[in-house]
């Protein structure tokens, strides 16, 4: 049976210098639930996913993720300059030693397909555009079917008929993906998030997010600040 | 663009230095005597009448001098970087190389001479330890200037080392090794000139100062002019390799 919960983040306190971007934050995410994070910049939206993604230490607290190998999608692509297209999108997949069966490959074409990127597949990264580098990105990130993605501002650079698309496919390929998701796009959150967590500070935390069924115990004097998307807020 | 228009707009640039360096040659020559400085076509006319018979022998040597002594110096310098970059020891072995860097040739030439007698051993050797501080020097710097962004990405993904060895460290070698070899041989010929000069009976080193104790100057010209023509050519080939082959690497 699966982990209710396939995140869940406790006291987490990280500073650079004399300024915190964490500061004691806690929450938990469900299995299946997609979180969106909206707060200002510099407030350490990055520095979260980084710390949950094992790519940086926090200066205290912990996390757990109960998932085998949640994929980054980056606020820039990273692609491998001396990969064409296929190969980048395939490097994943050739670390984790994970054969390319025909699925995947057919998978493949309905990603290149929507984001419009089948003539491509040969092309060097520095042969495209901003926009379409992002896509093959969140392709490489998604197409090994994830349980548990996080997403830093992945769809910035793509406009947006192509982000609704790209999202779309994304849930129809993978419904049951849960995912962290910073953004400032109130769009992304409609499409995509199933819950999201306002930060109107320059930091992360003293707030603790329950999730729509709160198992987990909050402190009293902890502010709840948890948002149904389909709602209007302020 | 196709590979032989790529090439020769590469070729270009070497043939502009050449008729640079001919065009000073034949103004220069203008002032001064022959016996000074003769013209590319007085060194020209003459040709060959004033090289010795077994001219080829000579420059073979020369050539193999020069490819053995900066080949040893270009490969551990570029295992020598890659191995202190990943075991954390680059700022000593750079600091170890600088010091090395200011040795004067002369000396050590002569110090090689003493140790190794005259022959092949002491022109390869100098030219090894000559030209190995700047290449390794080169080989770290550009280990320090990775893209960490994508080590992060592979970090990410669960990498290993020999995937960020294949992935990044490599790949992000590709235009400093070319760089390497660019810079290097020009030294490197120079070392085994030298060399030559100093403790040798043969190669062109030893030619180009037999020609200057006995004034040929046309002879000495002669060399300048083969060793640039040389230097040209294999630019022109290195300029084709980063421009086709090795072109995606440019781009990290």
């Amino acid at each position: 049976m699966p982990n209710k919960y396939i995140l869940t983040v406790s006291h987490l306190t990280k500073s650079f210098g004399d300024h915190t971007v964490l500061s004691d934050l806690t929450f938990a995410l469900q299995t299946g639930h997609r979180l969106a994070i909206i707060a200002p910049s510099g407030s350490g939206k990055t520095t979260l996913l980084h710390i949950l993604a094992k790519l940086q230490t926090p200066d205290s607290g912990s996390s757990v993720v109960n998932a085998e190998r949640p994929a980054v999608i980056f606020q820039e692509p990273r692609l491998f300059p001396h990969l064409t297209i296929d190969q980048n999108i395939f490097l994943p997949l050739h670390v984790q030693r994970t054969p390319i069966t025909a699925l995947i490959q057919q998978q493949l074409r309905q990603w290149l397909d929507v984001c419009e990127l089948a003539k491509f597949r040969n092309n060097y990264p520095h042969e495209l555009s901003g926009g379409m580098m992002q896509k093959v990105a969140l392709i490489r990130g998604l197409l090994p079917k994830p349980t548990l993605a996080f997403l830093d501002e992945p769809f910035q650079s793509i406009g947006q008929p192509a982000k609704k698309r790209v999202i779309q496919h994304l849930l129809a390929e993978n419904p049951s993906l849960s995912a962290l998701l910073v953004t400032h796009d109130p769009e992304e959150v409609s499409l995509m998030a199933t819950s999201t967590l306002f930060f109107k500070t320059n930091s992360l935390g003293k707030y603790i997010l329950l999730d729509t069924d709160p198992v987990m115990s909050a402190p009293t004097s902890a502010e709840t600040h948890f948002m149904d998307p389909r709602r209007s807020y302020v | 663009m196709r590979p032989m228009s790529i090439y020769l707009t590469s070729l270009r640039n070497e043939l502009i230095a050449f008729l640079l360096f001919m065009g000073i040659w034949s103004i220069t020559a203008l002032f001064y005597p022959v016996y000074v400085i003769p013209s590319p076509l007085a060194v020209a006319n003459s040709f060959p009448g004033y090289l010795p018979q077994n001219f080829g022998h000579h420059l073979a040597l020369t050539g193999m001098r020069v490819a053995l002594g900066f080949g040893v110096s270009f490969v551990i310098s570029s295992l020598l970087g890659v191995l202190v970059f990943t075991k954390d020891g680059a700022r000593s072995v750079t600091a170890f190389m600088s010091a090395l860097n200011v040795l004067p040739g002369m000396v050590l030439g002569v110090l090689f001479l003493l140790l190794f007698g005259i022959g092949s051993a002491a022109p390869i050797t100098l030219v090894a330890i000559l030209t190995l501080p700047t290449l390794t020097i080169n080989t770290i710097n550009s280990l320090m200037k990775r893209n960490t962004n994508q080590e992060q990405y592979l970090t990410s993904i669960g990498a290993q080392t020999s995937h960020f060895v294949q992935m990044l460290y490599l790949p992000a070698l590709v235009p400093t090794l070319l760089s390497n070899l660019s810079l290097g041989i020009g030294l490197a010929i120079k070392v085994v000139i030298m060399g030559e000069f100093i403790g040798s009976q043969d190669g062109l080193g030893y030619l180009l100062n037999v020609a200057r104790n006995t004034f040929n100057m046309k002879e000495v010209f002669f060399y300048l002019a083969a060793l640039l023509v040389f230097t040209l050519l294999y630019q022109s080939v290195l300029s084709l390799l980063s421009t086709t082959l090795f072109r995606k690497y440019y781009y990290a």
